[in-house]
């Protein structure tokens, strides 16, 4: 006869304030001296939002592999002190400083993944990629040109109208206001629109996803191009988790 | 004052935010909006969070087990009892800090979560409803449960809404441009073909709400339902108010109040829409707040 017992796995998460930036931590299972550290770098707006699920599960997955895993809220986004409407690119790649102060001081930590999501490698690339112990980084559809972004948000958000029978709020992408819920404000359009993805570090190594081919290449890096890696697209309480990419994320921050 | 981050529930596990005010009388729970974390929908919970602690009031956002931050909760309860098991936990926590009292308030699901909490607990004084779906979903009602009731309260608010969407010519050019929800419509007509196309009974699970609600309103318990223009939960909660409509008599003093949001969709996602949900949610809590105080 087969006896079953439930399985219960015990995570341990701590979440906290770092300095006004909602972060939680996820404490490696099973092993109190964790291999490396992996910071996640957040989408932002609804992109955040509906990919949240997904990238809690990676960061619990990565801790019953034995890492320490953070995330945490640009300012003016989730928890985070602030609002959107004051985010700025140069603060969101601040925040990332400040947690990977924290991960050094607080926790020791001497090597370090970074997995960026969307905006969140283009700002981890920006703010992390030459700090010491990066050990290497995941691009997660990285946003190569701004103004391609927006005006796939200003799809979305007329995607979002049509049903609804209301009239078009934005006729174009120069007058988008919101987008699925959050205020775009002209200088927040205006760095987004000027984000590019040009280069790649060449001393990095690097994992790049994304749907469509990218022409970037470096000494270190490469690139895959997957399907259902746009998590993003989904409204959240519909959105899956897309396991099999998360675990090739988990995989290649093991190979590291 | 600021914010703070709590590990509640009984096994200290349910991720949460406390916006504390200097007066412990009150907190407002914040229910998580179908799988959505505690944030709320583009961050209303946050915003209303914070409005509400200038105003001097105390609430709390938190994630049930299993969505959002929190992890799944290690006795792997059924979810129509966490939902209410739950919000009961994080009030024992809170009421060890010193509150005294609650307002329940959730979106959706949250919504259903704050109805059922709220008959098992007389510390709640005030339920906020926001565009609730069924509130008998997963009840035992005349012997049946689960998906046997789903297909009633909710199905019924549909086919209200889909007689209406007849003489609109968006809704038509909707349906034959695909954007029209076609699993849920084929659902519904064929739930109604089922039960016939004549309607010959009230609906059991209406009334065993409407029972419920009259529970909640007998123990002085203030509830508000805000609906959206775009949502279903307007004919439903329009079927589950109509008994108290037109009635006078002192023993109905205290009605449940609807409030209709135009240009609003179901999770509030315009901001302009947001902004007056916004405003009726901290009015109707500062009232309550201040009748607290008298």
């Amino acid at each position: 006869m087969i006896s079953r017992q439930p399985i219960t796995v015990k995570e341990r998460i701590e979440p906290l304030f770092i300095q006004d930036l909602y972060a939680v931590v996820h404490y490696p299972q099973g092993n109190p001296q964790p291999k490396r550290a992996v910071l996640i770098a957040y989408p932002i707006a609804f992109e955040y939002e509906r990919s949240h699920k997904a990238l809690r599960q990676l960061a619990m997955q990565l801790a019953r592999r034995g890492y320490l895993v953070l995330r945490i809220d640009y300012r003016g986004t989730g928890d985070s002190a602030g609002d959107f409407t004051n985010w700025s690119m140069a603060h969101a790649e601040q925040d990332l400083l400040t947690a990977y102060d924290y991960l050094r001081q607080h926790h020791d930590v001497q090597q370090l993944i970074v997995i960026g999501v969307r905006l969140g490698a283009n700002i981890a690339l920006q703010a992390l990629a030459d700090q010491p112990g990066v050990l290497g980084m995941v691009l997660w559809s990285p946003i190569v040109d701004g103004e391609q972004m927006l005006q796939t948000w200003w799809q979305h958000q007329r995607d979002f109208e049509k049903p609804l029978g209301y009239v078009l709020s934005a006729a174009s992408v120069a007058a988008l206001q919101e987008v699925m819920g959050y205020e775009l404000t002209p200088e927040c359009k205006q760095q987004l629109a000027a984000c590019r993805l040009t280069k790649l570090p060449t001393q990095l190594p690097i994992l790049g996803l994304s749907a469509q081919p990218v022409a970037l290449t470096g000494p270190f890096a490469s690139w895959q191009v997957i399907g259902n890696i746009d998590i993003w697209q989904q409204a959240s309480d519909v959105a899956m988790v897309p396991a099999v990419l998360i675990n090739q994320v988990i995989n290649w921050v093991e190979r590291l | 004052m600021k914010e703070q981050v709590l590990q509640l529930g009984q096994y200290g596990t349910l991720v949460g935010v406390l916006a504390p005010s200097d007066s412990k009388c009150l907190c407002v729970l914040l229910l998580n909006a179908g799988l959505l974390h505690h944030v709320g929908p583009a961050g209303l919970y946050v915003q209303l969070a914070r409005v509400l602690q200038q105003q001097g009031i105390a609430s709390c956002r938190w994630d049930l087990s299993a969505i959002g931050d929190s992890p799944a909760r290690p006795d792997h309860l059924p979810i129509f009892q966490t939902i209410v098991q739950e919000p009961l936990e994080v009030m024992n926590n809170l009421s060890a800090k010193g509150y005294e009292k609650f307002i329940l308030l959730g979106i959706c699901s949250g919504a259903y979560s704050a109805f059922h909490t709220a008959l098992w607990d007389a510390r709640v004084m005030s339920v906020v409803m926001i565009n609730p779906e069924d509130l008998a979903l997963g009840q035992q009602i005349d012997g049946a449960r689960g998906r046997q009731t789903e297909a009633t309260g909710a199905s019924e608010a549909w086919i209200a809404r889909y007689k209406r969407s007849l003489l609109r010519p968006q809704a038509w050019l909707n349906l034959l441009t695909g954007n029209v929800d076609y699993d849920l419509l084929w659902d519904t007509l064929r739930w109604r073909l089922k039960r016939g196309i004549k309607k010959t009974r009230r609906d059991s699970s209406i009334i065993w709400v409407q029972q419920r609600l009259q529970e909640l309103l007998d123990r002085q318990v203030q509830v508000l339902c805000v609906t959206s223009q775009a949502d279903v939960a307007i004919y439903y909660v329009q079927m589950l108010f109509a008994k108290w409509q037109n009635k006078t008599d002192p023993e109905y003093q205290n009605k449940p109040v609807q409030l209709l949001l135009n240009n609003t969709d179901h999770l509030f996602t315009y901001i302009e829409g947001r902004r007056r949900l916004l405003a009726v949610l901290v009015k109707w809590i500062k009232e309550k707040s201040a009748s607290m105080s008298d």
